[in-house]
């Protein structure tokens, strides 16, 4: 950290310092390649020790590169490709040379949020789409989308931090980003939030560095990455994160400009509408005549969205108390506690060291950025959590500036390379270490509910409401070996050209996106969904067809296991809990769904981690 | 206070008691206390092997229910407003009315039909049926006990129920067993209700999106409204497996998860309008298409 106090605007004014300054860059950009060079070999250490595993998977997201891939290879779709909530692999025709795929089609994923209120699109999934279809199977595809998104959310960060106090300032904000998968739970920081956390901190990096709006290339750059963030976000409490996120900068730099000469303010105007045309355009269209996704955002809060997530608060006199609790659990949340404490600290010694300069401004923007979504965020949404991982790059970025306030160098070169180390740690120790540390703790605290919950909603898969619904040390060859094996069956099956269709039945999506995802890699052609997350809840009529799938898993404990009806109500625990939460005419629709599979003629086939079956008369 | 004053204020306290007995088959539909005397007798509850649409837990067998009597039509809104004071119902879903006074009663728990029952069963001066329904949501609805040889209000037994709703017939639904003819009998999930469902709808009009008021449609064979649609009403029952053999006034297992409710809704799935189908609910929660229908014994 060189402990200067550089500002953004500041010229350069000699050849000589310049050259100084370019020297002094020198090393915390070398040691930022680093950064990201280790994000690629993690990438590479995933291929050898997770074959066939998606790397860091969580929620719906893995699907998305299968629903994109399949569009951009000429699979029609069917209608609807998406309801209101979610989006399926509604691609269950094969291309069709000379009749399929209209360019408004191909390009749905741009224009088209799915549903009237959910705003997910695939960009998260395009670099890894693009790669499979280059390198067919190839698990590195999996993985190169997060790792493009989080080499560019480094790289924002430390442009962030470099401009406002300068290259080691950078380092260690993007240092402390890098950091932050192991110290939040790789489950939560994977699917759309990558590419928001990215994008937002992209935004605030170009409109603090763009001089006012008079660089209208950046101010382009701005409104193009600001429709990004907005479409990226995975429904109505991601748009408002990026809109709070971006908004602090934004008000800061047009402020700038508003304030200065008028020659300036006049300059000012055509890179104003060229950074936030696009986005007021885009939330407007969004927005006007659809009064529904607001109302999707109350009631969400109000009971439903909470109810289904730690508990059923129905027993609560008011849900509110319900909310309470929630918020509650939010705040006793480990990582959020020490990164908000971190960042809390850094930035009062940031704001006592600070003169309300040009700088002082500067970076109190970036303060606003990372601290009012954070705010605004926790009332909103259960998983408010997840949110606020797209304002951490800013957090990070503002506890290195706090760092840099420090008078002694010492304190700021210690406190500089502990939190870089605290960070790198956890970011290495994440790759495997998660579910030991988590089972330890779980074993040595056992009646800390709160912090068992912390620790469980921090893990990517199999864990729900503090309970392990696969063992932990076979997990990951549970899995890998459920899906191997309906890989196995499905190739057996006579190719008569239609795909083969898996029904993956789970208590828990993401056990069920984990195996779909890697049969959908050993069986390009297989059709594999959960009609527990969406499926038969929302469900296209044509899915809740029973006979039109091939072989059925039911994903439990054991991997695989026949699914029973023994229950006295015709459903496992888990999965009456999921589907009894809300209308029960879903409830109804999924039952008696299942009730039909189980009219089907099906061939029990035992595989090595459970029982698979198949139509009888397929094999 | 004048001595004409204290004997018009004991006149007027006594009225209620010139009221006690409800109204019994007066041919008006009502507003959900108005009671319908069945003289009881044996039928096929559940539905036959191959019956389209058939549930796996529908199985077949002969039931004996002693004569009872069962409400008209479904609790109203207005009803429920009289006795507890406030309307629960949801206003509206998807753009479909819910709220009004003649529209039936839903977003109810369990437990909060059987506190109406014996709230209803006070204001008549009946014994109450139920004990223990103060705790009914903090207990999940374990606390309460039916006292059955009370003559208030009270649910309806699943079997009371289905028996109620065949009216003597095999028919698929209250009242015909053609999906076409059904919106005559019937406030289902029908062509025109555009509710947002993907799944598939009857083929005839009804006339309404949400609920209709009660008793609006046309009777089954007992005289009774809304059997099949318009919303789902309670039961007494625990959800359970039925039992094979032939059974004699059945009311459930003695606990349970779920609570049976009966009859289909404004919205659900077309098998779920059947009279044979079996729905069931946690007792302690809501939902808008959920609503009750009330039955007395001894009457």
């Amino acid at each position: 950290m060189d402990g200067t106090s550089q500002t953004g605007n500041a010229p350069h004014s000699t050849s000589r310092g310049a050259r100084g300054l370019r020297g002094a860059e020198k090393l915390p950009g070398a040691l930022l390649m680093l950064l990201i060079l280790g994000e690629a070999g993690i990438s590479l250490a995933q291929e050898q020790t997770r074959a066939h595993y998606p790397p860091e998977t969580h929620h719906d997201g893995f699907t998305r590169p299968l629903l994109l891939e399949r569009a951009i290879q000429g699979w029609a779709p069917v209608e609807p490709t998406c309801v209101p909530g979610n989006c399926y692999s509604g691609y269950d025709a094969p291309p069709s040379p000379g009749t399929h795929r209209s360019v408004l089609e191909a390009t749905r994923w741009l224009w088209d949020s799915g549903g009237k209120y959910d705003n997910s699109y695939p960009l998260f999934a395009l670099p890894a789409a693009l790669c499979m279809m280059a390198f067919p199977g190839s698990i590195v595809a999996a993985s190169l989308g997060p790792r493009i998104w989080m080499a560019l959310l480094l790289l924002a960060a430390y442009a962030l931090g470099k401009r406002a106090r300068g290259p080691w300032t950078g380092l260690l904000g993007a240092t402390v980003c890098a950091g932050m998968p192991g110290l939040f739970g790789l489950g939560m920081i994977h699917q759309d939030h990558v590419p928001l956390a990215a994008i937002a901190t992209a935004i605030a990096a170009l409109l603090l560095s763009s001089e006012g709006y008079s660089r209208r290339w950046r101010c382009a750059a701005v409104g193009a990455l600001g429709v990004l963030a907005f479409r990226t976000a995975e429904n109505i409490s991601g748009m408002i994160l990026v809109s709070l996120t971006v908004a602090a900068p934004f008000v800061y730099a047009a402020g700038h400009a508003l304030i200065g000469p008028k020659a300036t303010r006049l300059r000012a105007v055509p890179g104003l509408m060229l950074a936030a045309g696009p986005f007021v355009a885009i939330a407007a269209a969004t927005w006007i005549g659809n009064e529904q996704a607001l109302d999707y955002m109350t009631n969400g809060v109000g009971s439903g969205v909470i109810d289904g997530w730690f508990g059923n608060y129905a027993v609560f006199p008011f849900h509110q108390l319900g909310y309470i609790e929630e918020l509650w659990r939010d705040l006793l949340r480990l990582p959020l506690a020490f990164f908000t404490l971190g960042s809390v600290v850094c930035s009062v010694v940031f704001v006592l060291r600070s003169r309300l300069n040009a700088a002082g401004t500067r970076t109190l923007a970036v303060l606003g950025m990372s601290l009012v979504p954070l705010l605004a965020l926790s009332p909103l949404h259960r998983k408010a959590l997840w949110y606020i991982v797209a304002c951490l790059p800013s957090l990070g970025v503002v506890t290195a500036l706090g760092v840099a306030q420090l008078r002694s160098t010492r304190l700021r070169v210690g406190l500089g390379a502990a939190a870089a180390c605290v960070a790198l740690a956890a970011r290495i120790g994440a790759l495997e270490a998660p579910s030991a540390a988590r089972d330890w703790l779980a074993r040595t605290f056992p009646k800390v509910p709160a912090v068992y919950r912390t620790l469980a909603a921090t893990a990517p898969i199999n864990v729900l409401d503090g309970r392990r619904l696969i063992p932990p040390m076979n997990e990951r060859r549970v899995e890998a070996a459920s899906a191997a094996s309906i890989i196995e069956l499905a190739r057996s099956l006579p190719d008569d050209g239609a795909p083969v269709r898996v029904l993956v039945l789970s208590t828990y999506v993401q056990d069920a996106v984990a195996i779909c995802w890697m049969v959908h890699v050993g069986a390009p052609y297989s059709t594999c969904f959960s009609p527990m997350w969406g499926g038969a809840l929302w469900a296209p009529p044509q899915l809740l067809e029973a006979d039109r799938y091939d072989i059925l898993a039911y994903v439990a404990e054991d991997g695989l296991r026949p699914m029973t009806l023994e229950s006295d109500a015709a459903f496992p625990g888990d999965l009456a809990l999921t589907v009894a939460m809300d209308q029960g005419d879903r409830q109804d629709a999924t039952r008696i769904f299942l009730d039909r599979l189980h009219e089907q003629p099906w061939q029990a086939r035992t595989v090595p981690t459970g029982t698979l079956y198949v139509r009888s008369g397929a094999l | 206070m004048s001595s004409i004053s204290l004997i018009l204020c004991v006149l007027a306290a006594l009225t209620p008691l010139t009221h006690a007995e409800p109204v019994i088959d007066t041919g008006a539909p009502g507003l959900g206390d108005e009671l319908v005397p069945l003289p009881g007798g044996t039928f096929p509850m559940g539905s036959a092997v191959g019956t389209p649409g058939r549930g796996v837990d529908e199985h077949r067998h002969a039931v004996t229910v002693a004569p009872f009597a069962i409400a008209r039509t479904e609790v109203s809104q207005q009803l429920w407003l009289e006795i507890m004071g406030a309307n629960p119902s949801t206003p509206d879903f998807a753009g479909a009315p819910l709220l009004g006074p003649s529209l039936p009663v839903q977003t109810i728990q369990w437990c909060e039909a059987v506190q109406f029952a014996n709230a209803l069963s006070n204001r008549d001066h009946l014994d109450a049926a139920y004990t223990g329904v103060e705790t009914c949501t903090s207990s999940r609805g374990k606390s309460v006990v039916w006292n059955r040889s009370a003559k208030g209000w009270r649910l309806p037994t699943e079997a009371e129920w289905e028996y109620a709703a065949r009216a003597g017939t095999d028919l698929a639904y209250a009242g015909t067993s053609d999906p076409a003819q059904l919106c005559t009998y019937a406030n289902v999930y029908d062509a025109k209700a555009l509710l947002g469902w993907t799944w598939p709808s009857f083929p005839c009009d009804d006339g309404a999106r949400g609920t209709l008021a009660v008793g609006s449609l046309t009777p089954n064979a007992y005289g009774l409204y809304d059997m099949t649609g318009n919303v789902w009403e309670w039961a007494w029952d625990w959800y359970a497996a039925y039992a094979d053999e032939a059974q004699t006034d059945p009311i459930g297992p003695a606990d349970g998860m779920v609570r049976v409710r009966r009859g289909g809704s404004f919205g659900g799935v077309m098998e779920g309008d059947r009279v044979a189908f079996r729905g069931w609910f946690r007792p302690y929660m809501t939902w808008n298409a959920l609503g009750m229908r009330l039955a007395r014994s001894g009457v």
